[in-house]
């Protein structure tokens, strides 16, 4: 009875909200909208090699942001995976530069970033501070160790033709580094969406006090978290160094906000609870979007921070608008 | 209020409903679960926006676009889930929004804390007399005490109309009287008020007309003196129903649990009790005696320093709630909001959370197993929902308590620890949780509960144990006590 009120009561609406409850959808429209743009002001934008050179280079925050939006998620932060990555990144060229063989080096620095996440963890949930201080904290000592260490000079020359596949190399003429973020993003969607791991996250973000009455170990889902953002991190941080072919001290310096940003713009709640793992990737391919097409058109890159910026809040700006306008109905 | 329709995404919730209020008196508002009490009543107050209608004020038109609007016409509220702030004091809770202030210089002013206080401390002593430590935070107060802070709050500020959407719920026999006089009192001064409630013996006990409201339409409107228990039954569910407690005497089986000398010194000192197969063990005692504290200390939740727990032999040391899960134990938290739902989750979501088992195919959470599961306890419990993929936020407070008793039934306990485990259910479905609870214990598991609704505890629990400050003062047999005797041990160690 009620179901049938539904339908005859607003049918035409009901496909309008239907398709605006997709999460994300906010983000589609002002993605199309600024490839429009983009296109009128430059010739090169809308050729295929642009837009996969614009996909490479969104992985990094890509595969980053899968592990943000799993913290965000728990209704944390962590504020130190640019450090993580670029600390692994120096790892892994650290390694090679010592003559040692490129699986051993790249998983060295797996562990390593994952080592960084496990103390992360704990200071969070056993330590109990809150997870903006102390992954400042972090963040903080990483970036120094690798200052300290390189003392500011890049540790460069990494010519391994099997290092250099992972972040330059084709399958079957699609870079390997989309493979991989496509794989990874299969892999942690299922694990997000089709796993009790990823409802205990889910349920810690909503309401932890009831997380912790339906049995849920707070501590041990967090920690895990923790544990996956820093591998991820480090997985990032080998792309790049593969990609430069270098280490450089502030690598990935500032992409904390990046990888926020792509979260927020996904749809991912920054109280918790919710979260878009793919609609987190378009995010981070509107933002490398941006900055491409800035390039091309010749802007002079002081302004592209300000452009960012700008489109961050119009992109979220959308999307609350059009929940807000399912929510009318 | 005339002719006030409501709809939520298309469904209508309240059809051309119509209310009036007169000054110096008391409306009961009354209705199952989802026939749009609270919605009615947050058109009122500005929470909600109605799709139309109007509202009169002393007979003009009024428009109510936000809270602040139906503040600043002296409507105040007392919500069906509780709105303080956890992390402020009581005096603060208790005044927010309407703190007292002392002028300094002509347009800067400071807050007086002092007189706020004292202010408070002064309505919940004289006004409900109640004892409580005004400066603890709400976090830190017992969840029946809240209540109380949420009725001085709404009765401090000096409303016309006072909306009390199941004010009752968690309190205690003696802390209803103290509220049903300060409603007498709040009438003789003229005031109006709106009282919400499931308890309808009640409602016509302080109500002077009540208003029935049946799947968004009001059905009855009219003197309490006119009207019947039953009549109100029938017009509210629209059909007879039989509202006894469907008790069946059985034979109890072996010892489940067993309780001795449990103490933790803060809350409950030298409790000792056993559990059999197929019993229903009933705690009772005023508000903070310490009944909660026990429960959840046999979820692992509240931590004893002397005692023994034994479960079928074993005894029982708790790590962790996931433990006591383990050994098939659940437990229901009274406060649905805090500890109970997700809410930003679906209903199905919020049932399978504790028992994902159930659900998984290998690795995988199978969503059509949940959609199943789901739709059984829908049907099952009459859950007034339109598809389990809803969000549980959007269900009334009575569907949402189904839903967890849903969550909990899943899990396949041996032992159920209930914590007020009606609350907010109307009087139709109520019986068919105590049918549920029923058939449970009869397929030989065992219940031990706490509900401050003495009535219900004597209608279904075989033995009854009463606390008093924190010690046993007696335990009961079903058969052989009667409410009467249940309170003179509640009040005192006699
Ligand atoms: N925000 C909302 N979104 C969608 N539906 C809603 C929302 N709030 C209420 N409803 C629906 O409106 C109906 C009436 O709900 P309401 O809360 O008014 O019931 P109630 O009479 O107060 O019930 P209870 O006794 O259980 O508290 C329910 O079917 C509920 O699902
Ligand atoms: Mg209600």
């Amino acid at each position: 009875m009620i179901e049938k009120n539904a339908k005859n009561t607003g049918r035409k609406k009901f496909n309008l909200s239907s398709l605006l409850s997709i999460s994300g959808f906010g983000v589609v429209i002002a993605y199309i909208l600024l490839c429009v743009l983009l296109t009128f002001l430059s010739r090169n934008f809308l050729t295929i090699n642009n837009f996969i050179t614009i996909i490479r280079q969104a992985v990094w925050v890509g595969v980053m942001g899968i592990g943000m939006t799993f913290v965000i998620a728990t209704g944390g932060i962590d504020l130190s995976v640019g450090s993580t990555l670029g600390f692994a990144g120096l790892t892994v060229a650290v390694l090679l530069q010592k003559g040692i063989e490129v699986f051993p080096a790249c998983l060295i620095a797996m562990l390593i970033g994952a080592f960084i996440g496990l103390i992360n963890g704990l200071l969070i949930s056993k330590v109990k501070l809150p997870a903006f201080i102390a992954t400042l904290g972090t963040m903080s000592i990483l970036r120094g160790l690798v200052y300290v260490y390189t003392k500011g000079i890049p540790v460069y020359g990494l010519r391994y033709p099997a290092f250099q596949y992972l972040a330059q190399g084709y399958f079957y003429g699609i870079p390997f580094p989309v493979i991989l973020m496509a794989v990874l993003l299969l892999i942690f969607s299922f694990l997000m969406y089709r796993t009790k791991f990823g409802r205990y996250v889910l349920a810690i973000g909503s309401n932890e006090d009831g997380a912790r009455l339906v049995g849920i170990d707070i501590d041990k889902i967090k920690i895990w978290v923790y544990i996956l953002t820093g591998f991820l991190c480090s997985i990032s941080g080998i792309l790049l160094t593969s990609r430069s072919e270098a280490a450089v001290a502030d690598a990935g310096s500032g992409y904390e906000m990046d990888a926020i940003a792509a979260s927020v713009i996904g749809g991912t709640s920054m109280s918790g609870g919710k979260a878009n793992l793919p609609a987190m990737f378009l995010g981070a391919v509107l933002m490398t979007t941006i900055r491409n097409g800035l390039n091309l058109t010749g802007v002079s890159s002081l302004w592209h921070q300000v452009v960012l910026g700008f489109v961050i809040l119009i992109a979220v700006t959308m999307d609350s608008l059009s929940t807000r306008l399912l929510r009318k109905e | 209020m005339k002719e006030i329709n409501k709809s939520f995404y298309g469904v209508p919730v309240l059809k051309n409903a119509s209310i009036s209020l007169n000054k110096g008196e008391c409306v009961g508002l009354i209705g199952e679960n989802g026939a749009g009490k609270s919605t009615l009543i947050k058109i009122l107050c500005g929470a909600y926006k109605k799709d139309s209608g109007q509202i009169f004020i002393d007979g003009k038109e009024k428009t109510i676009n936000s809270v602040e609007d139906a503040q600043n016409l002296g409507i105040r509220t007392i919500y069906q889930e509780l709105s303080l702030f956890p992390t402020l004091s009581v005096a603060e809770n208790i005044f927010i929004n309407n703190e007292i202030t002392r002028n300094v210089a002509s347009k800067l002013s400071f807050l007086d804390i002092n007189t706020m206080r004292i202010e408070a401390e002064r309505i919940l002593k004289d006004v409900l007399s109640v004892d409580i430590d005004v400066n603890k935070t709400i976090e830190n107060i017992p969840f029946s005490q809240r209540q109380l802070v949420e009725i001085a709050r709404a009765i401090y500020s000096n409303g016309q109309v006072i909306i009390m959407d199941e004010p009752t719920t968690g309190l205690e026999t003696k802390e209803k009287e103290k509220l049903f006089n300060v409603i007498y009192d709040l009438k003789s001064h003229g005031k109006t008020i709106i009282f919400i409630s499931h308890y309808l013996d009640e409602v016509m006990q302080v109500c002077d007309r009540i208003i029935v409201l049946r799947d968004g339409e009001v059905v009855i409107e009219d003197k309490t003196a006119h009207m019947t228990l039953d009549d109100i039954i029938t017009s509210m569910i629209g059909k007879v129903v039989d509202n006894h407690y469907p008790k069946e005497k059985m034979e109890l089986g072996n010892t489940v649990l067993k309780v001795e000398n449990l103490s933790n010194v803060k809350d409950f000192n030298d409790i000792s009790f056993d559990l059999h197969e197929k019993e229903i063990v009933g705690i009772v005692g005023l508000a903070g005696c310490g009944k909660n504290e026990i429960l959840r200390a046999l979820f692992g939740l509240v931590k004893w320093q002397s005692g023994k727990v034994t479960l079928n032999g074993e005894e029982l040391k708790f790590k962790s709630v996931k433990s006591a899960m383990e050994r098939k134990i659940a437990f229901l938290p009274a406060e649905r909001k805090s500890e109970g739902i997700f809410a930003i989750q679906t209903v199905s979501w919020n049932t399978s959370i504790a028992a994902l088992k159930k659900i998984m195919q290998g690795w995988k959470l199978s969503l059509r197993k949940e959609k199943l599961i789901t739709n059984k306890f829908i049907s099952e419990l009459g859950i007034k929902v339109h598809s389990p993929s809803m969000l549980i936020s959007r269900l009334s407070g009575g569907n949402q308590q189904k839903v967890m008793l849903s969550r909990w039934f899943l899990t396949d306990p041996k032992v159920l620890l209930l914590e007020e485990p009606t609350r907010g259910i109307d009087v139709n479905a109520k019986v068919d949780v105590y049918n549920l609870i029923m058939r449970y214990v009869k397929q030989g598991n065992s219940v031990i509960m706490v509900s401050s609704e003495e009535g219900e505890v004597l209608g279904i629990c075989d033995k009854i144990i009463v606390i008093h400050k924190g010690s046993m003062v007696a335990t009961l047999d079903r058969e052989k006590t009667s409410l009467e005797e249940i309170k003179r041990y509640s009040v005192s160690a006699g």
